[in-house]
């Protein structure tokens, strides 16, 4: 039975008994409204009937009475029309009642009720005839006591009637008190029935459909989920819906179960390829970066054999070409760490050569005990399983790799060999090809480096060789002396004194020239200065003038040109004078006048020349005047005092700090008579001039007494001057029979100390003066220290001789000076002669370009770089344009700050610069490099 | 066994032999030189003094006095000059300098620095840049001879046309003449140059590291050496560079045929200088 007839069959049931119960208990209801209208309707009309009837007849009997005896007229006529009325109503009543009478007693009865009341109403009738007719009563009584008589009989009749139908009535409603409780009974039988009936039913019903249930929630319940291979089935015993889905579960689970499956398989085949994948990737990274096919082979095979479970394994990599090519191993695995495996073969040589030849992979499996191993490349081992496989590159077996291993290979290890091997031929190829490209590189590399050693050597060698055949030279050269010495001493010797002879008398002779010229130089200087300074103070009162802002036209900036210009000139008017006075006194033509002057008002002469330089420059300012210094004193007044105004502002230029002090004090007169005679001297007078400044070198001390010379190039550039001061200093003191001394230490300070005579006479002139002091005159030369016992000089003086000695072969060298400024061309000129070389000076760009034309001979060109006309930079671009003179040494003179203009002159072809001022040492080392060759 | 040895053979079998005695007479050990060089220098000493077969010359070693040394100044090829490939120095001055600028020391090895040339106008460039007064300049040599003369700081004057042009090549910007001072033979550098150089004979084949450096140059030495060596001397460059360091090879030389190509970054290929991962 299905679950759906089942449910049907359990509620159709139940449907079915409430039914049942339900109509009987209508019938039963109804039974009892039956029974209820019965006694209602029927018996209680029927009595209600006989009672009314009863009344009715009553009435008229008593109507009829009434009319008889008492009534008048009317109102019997009344009477009787009540009585009538009551007669039909009766009838009526008679014939409705028995119309509906059904019980045979009762029909019975109501006929006798109908025949007494037929009879009653003939005697009525009659009674009411006679009434009408106006009888009396006494005609009547008997009548109507045979009505009385009637009447009495309708009555009973009439209450048997009534009595019979209630009985009936009250039978009928025990009757039906019955029915209840019969129904009452029966109903709660009916209900108990259809509740157990139900019930029933309903138990079963559930049972049935709760236990087929049951048992598939049970099985479903069973399922273990996490393992889906192995699904338990429902057991189908019906083929109802619960059949049904034991049914669809049985076919899901086996859906699921194979599901399952295959999704193990997937998950399988990819855990597989991911083992080939990994060992694959492994490999081919391992690959990277290698260069080199051996390394590649030993480490392919090294990690190869173990993947694949091998315990021996073995590498073969193609070699040669044809007739001989073979198989040489580059690298072997083997799990005991020995070498493993054959050296090489050739293609069809046993089993891998075979596989080589056949470009096939060979698997052996389960090698009988006797089987020939020879065959393979490993040698003497019991593996079970082997396999031999070729590394193809483009249809061409590169390389064999054999493994051997003592279980069999699986499916999975198979594969992936393939794998790799697949892409080992390419590597193979590709680290052939790196390493060719890099054996070449280096090779390349090593020829290169092969080369710069070759020339490297061959430079050594050159070098040697030249050194070599300078020796050989000089060797060859030494012989040829030797011999030519000895042939011709005699006659050599006899020229040398005849050379000698002559040398001498031109250096005389020369030397005599020299005094002549320097003297005419200096006349030529003193007239020439003489003649400069009155253009020259035009020009300064005219340009103080111009400054003047209070009366000048000009602008402020011309007016500034006009105080530089006015400076410059003071500049230069100094200069002129220094070089005049010395050109005099050279020349002799100084004139000096001996006079009486007092030497205390020289404290106060110096305060008021030097004070305001003292203030000026922070510096302290001390006199210091012994007592014992006579006031009287005898000597030229104006070069005493110009040769302490020189010395003080000496002082006051090289100090920068700290203090000039001036000592005035009597004279040893025994430690001055030591070194210096002076005619008619008398009262030595002793003045230091001490400065905190910077000094002066031991090496310079010497120098700074000659004219144009200063502690060095760079302080004279740092203080001014003209580098006459000092020169001035000695020779005016010469003059006045007196000298100046210097004491120096570089950085602390110096000392000049002037020592001067009283000479109340004077000299008579000054060739007396000069002769007065012979050892003066040689110390002029001289260490100006000796005094002090210092003998430094001479050494100094020794090593500028070698030098000019060595000079020699620049003799005959020409300097080309190209220099607007006179000055400097002056100066390098003296210089550069004194090195020995033959100068030429051009003033601008053309004069250069000039005379270079003109075919000179010249071996550098110094040149300035900021000229009038044409510049530095074209004259030098126009030089290098003619290809004669590419190589020509041209040295560019720059300003020191300017970076921009070297790279300039670099570019416009200069070989080297250096900077102006110009630095003796620094030029002749520049000039010595590019006169080289 | 072989019967004969073919000619190059047996002069191979020599060279080989004559070093062994050289290496063990004196400890100079050439043995990993370039037998192509190694070769002409013998050759030619054998032409010069008459020798007819090498064996000869490995008697002469082992009995002659003053004969090994002889050998051993044929053998250090001693060629430099003063801003040797100037465009090296320039590239130098321009991208290191600015690098240096902020170490405190400065430590630089001159590998081969034969008469010190090298290693002069790196003080130079120092100089110009500032940067001397916190360097420290170590010039090496096997040969003892050139120490002696680089300690003395003298130039040869026929050389100093070429320095100069070279100097103002490699970026000089000062005056080449303010270096120096002449006489009639030689240029004589300024001892305030020489100050922070120290010059002293380390052999690179024998002797280890002494330092740990910034810069190491050694140009124009290894192109002397066999592979192996070169690869031996590399390492010991190695080891003595700080990181970041600087290794400069001469003009024709190269890091990248070495193991070592990995252990560098190109920091001016062109230049050949390699700064130290
Ligand atoms: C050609 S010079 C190079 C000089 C300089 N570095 C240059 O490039 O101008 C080569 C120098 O390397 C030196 N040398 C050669 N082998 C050496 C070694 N094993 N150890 C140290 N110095 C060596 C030689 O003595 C020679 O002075």
């Amino acid at each position: 039975m299905g679950f759906k007839k089942k449910q049907m069959l359990g509620f159709g049931l139940i449907l079915l008994f409430l039914a049942i119960l339900l109509s009987f208990m209508m019938f039963t209801l109804n039974n009892l409204k039956s029974s209820m209208t019965e006694i209602v309707e029927n018996r209680y009309d029927k009595v209600q009937a006989s009672m009314e009837i009863r009344q009715l007849f009553s009435r008229s009997d008593r109507e009829i009475l009434f009319a008889a005896n008492d009534a008048n007229k009317e109102e019997r006529a009344e009477s009787l029309e009540i009585i009538n009325e009551n007669h039909s109503l009766i009838e009526s009543k008679i014939a409705g009642l028995s119309g509906s009478l059904n019980k045979s007693k009762a029909k019975q009865l109501l006929k006798e009720f109908e025949t007494q009341y037929a009879s009653y109403s003939i005697t009525e009738a009659e009674i009411i005839q006679k009434i009408k007719s106006g009888n009396s009563s006494d005609n009547l009584s008997s009548l109507m006591d045979d009505q009385r008589e009637k009447r009495t009989k309708v009555i009973s009749t009439m209450d048997e009637f009534k009595d019979y139908q209630e009985g009936v009535m009250k039978d009928t409603l025990s009757n039906s008190r019955q029915t209840y409780e019969d129904m009452i009974g029966f109903v709660i039988f009916a209900v108990i029935l259809s509740i157990l009936v139900i019930s029933v039913t309903v138990v079963w019903m559930i049972r049935s459909t709760s236990k087929d249930l049951q048992s598939i929630t049970k099985v479903i319940e069973d399922i273990d989920f996490k393992n889906l291979s192995v699904i338990p089935r429902i057991p189908v015993r019906t083929t109802d819906e619960i059949g049904d889905i034991a049914k669809s579960f049985n076919d899901m689970a086996e859906s699921l179960e194979i599901y399952n499956q295959k999704e193990k398989d997937f998950t399988e085949k990819i855990s597989e390829q991911n083992w080939i994948q990994t060992r694959v990737a492994d490999i081919a990274t391992m690959y990277q970066r290698i260069v080199d096919v051996e390394v590649l082979a030993d480490r392919f095979i090294t990690r190869l054999a173990p993947m694949m479970g091998a315990s021996i394994g073995a590498f073969y990599v193609k070699r040669g070409e044809g007739v001989d090519m073979r198989f040489v191993k580059l690298a072997s695995f083997a799990g005991d760490g020995e070498d493993s495996g054959r050296r090489e073969f050739r293609l069809g040589e046993g089993l891998i050569g075979q596989c080589a030849l056949e470009k096939k992979t060979k698997v052996i499996e389960d090698i009988p005990e006797d089987f020939q191993l020879v065959t393979t490349g490993l040698g003497e081992i019991n593996p079970k399983s082997i396999v031999i496989a070729p590394v193809v590159f483009e249809d061409e077996v590169v390389a064999m790799v054999e493994l051997a291993s003592l279980e069999a290979f699986t499916k999975l290890q198979k594969t992936f060999l393939n794998q790799v091997l697949d892409t080992l031929g390419i590597t193979i190829n590709n680290v052939e090809g790196r390493m060719e490209i890099e054996r070449l590189l280096k090779e390349s590399q090593a020829q290169t480096e092969e080369l710069q050693a070759q020339s490297e050597e061959l430079q050594s060698q050159s070098e040697e060789m030249q050194a070599q055949s300078e020796e050989l030279q000089t060797q060859a050269e030494e012989l040829r002396m030797i011999n030519e010495q000895l042939e011709e001493r005699n006659r050599e010797t006899e020229e040398k004194s005849k050379e000698l002879q002559v040398a001498k008398l031109n250096l005389e002779k020369q030397a005599e020239e020299l005094k002549l010229s320097s003297k005419y130089k200096s006349e030529f200087m003193a007239n020439m200065s003489h003649e400069l300074r009155t253009p020259l103070n035009s020009i300064l009162i005219l340009s103080e003038m111009l400054s003047d802002p209070n009366d000048s036209k000009l602008n402020e900036e011309q007016q500034e040109f006009a105080r530089v210009i006015n400076s410059s000139g003071q500049d230069l008017l100094t200069l002129i004078n220094d070089i005049l006075d010395l050109s005099k006194v050279e020349v002799g033509k100084l004139e000096v006048v001996f006079d009486e002057m007092n030497l205390s008002e020289l404290p106060e002469l110096l305060h008021r020349n030097f004070d305001h330089v003292a203030k000026k420059k922070n510096i302290d300012f001390i006199i210091e005047k012994s007592k014992n210094v006579p006031d009287i004193f005898f000597t030229d007044e104006q070069r005493f005092q110009q040769i302490l105004k020189n010395l003080l502002s000496n002082a006051f230029k090289f100090t920068e700090k700290g203090s000039v002090s001036v000592q005035i004090k009597k004279a040893d007169e025994e430690n001055v008579a030591q070194w210096i005679q002076t005619k008619g001297a008398s009262n030595w007078v002793e003045i230091k001039v001490t400065d905190t400044g910077i000094g002066i070198s031991k090496e310079k001390q010497k120098l700074i007494f000659e004219a144009f010379q200063q502690g060095d190039g760079a302080t004279m550039r740092k203080y001014g001057g003209t580098g006459l001061g000092l020169s001035i200093c000695r020779e005016f003191a010469k003059l006045l029979g007196g000298w100046v001394i210097v004491d120096s230490e570089e950085g602390q300070g110096s000392t000049f100390t002037f020592f001067i005579p009283s000479m109340p006479e004077g000299f008579k002139n000054v060739d007396e003066a000069i002769a007065a002091s012979p050892e003066v005159a040689a110390a002029n030369h001289d260490d100006s220290a000796a005094p002090f016992g210092e003998q430094g000089g001479p050494d100094a003086g020794m090593m500028d001789e070698e030098d000019r000695d060595k000079a020699k072969p620049f003799c005959n060298k020409t300097v080309l000076v190209v220099d607007d400024d006179h000055r400097n061309i002056f100066a390098l000129k003296n210089a550069l002669k004194h090195e020995g070389m033959e100068i030429l000076t051009a003033e601008n760009g053309f004069e250069c370009l000039e005379l270079l034309e003109k075919g000179n001979n010249i071996d550098v060109i110094l040149m300035d770089i900021m000229m009038p006309g044409m510049d530095g930079y074209e004259t030098m671009t126009r030089i290098r344009e003619q290809s004669k003179f590419e190589n020509l040494p041209i040295i560019a003179l720059t300003a020191k700050a300017m970076k921009g203009d070297r790279e300039k002159c670099l570019k416009a072809g200069a070989s080297d610069y250096v900077s102006k001022p110009l630095k003796l040492d620094q030029l002749l080392s520049v000039l010595r490099v590019w006169l080289t060759n | 066994m072989k019967d004969t040895l073919t000619i190059e053979e047996r002069e191979d079998l020599e060279i080989e032999l004559l070093l062994e005695a050289i290496y063990s007479v004196s400890g100079f050990d050439f043995r990993k030189y370039m037998r192509s060089s190694i070769k002409r220098r013998v050759e030619n000493r054998m032409r010069l003094d008459h020798v007819r077969r090498i064996s000869g010359m490995i008697e002469m070693v082992l009995y002659e006095k003053g004969y090994v040394e002889k050998l051993l100044r044929d053998f250090s090829i001693n060629v430099t000059e003063m801003f040797r490939d100037p465009d090296f120095f320039k590239a130098f001055r321009l991208n290191i300098v600015p690098l240096l600028k902020k170490l405190p020391e400065i430590r630089i090895w001159h590998a081969g620095c034969s008469t010190g040339e090298e290693a002069f106008s790196m003080a130079i460039i120092l100089k110009e840049e500032g940067l001397y007064d916190k360097a420290r300049i170590y010039a090496t040599d096997m040969n003892d001879e050139v120490l002696r003369h680089a300690e003395k700081g003298i130039l040869p004057l026929n050389r100093m046309q070429s320095y100069t042009k070279n100097y103002l090549q490699a970026g000089g910007n000062q005056e080449f003449s303010e270096y120096y001072t002449t006489d009639y033979q030689n240029a004589y550098l300024d001892s305030g140059l020489l100050k922070n150089i120290v010059f002293f004979q380390h052999n690179l084949v024998t002797d280890g590291s002494f330092n740990e450096f910034h810069i190491i140059m050694c140009r124009n030495v290894m192109i002397y050496f066999t592979g192996e060596l070169q690869t031996y001397v590399n390492q010991l460059f190695y080891d003595s560079l700080c990181k970041d360091g600087f290794l400069a090879v001469g003009s024709k030389e190269t890091l990248h045929t070495s193991s070592f190509s990995e252990d560098y970054e190109d920091f001016d290929s062109k230049e050949r200088i390699y700064r130290k991962l």
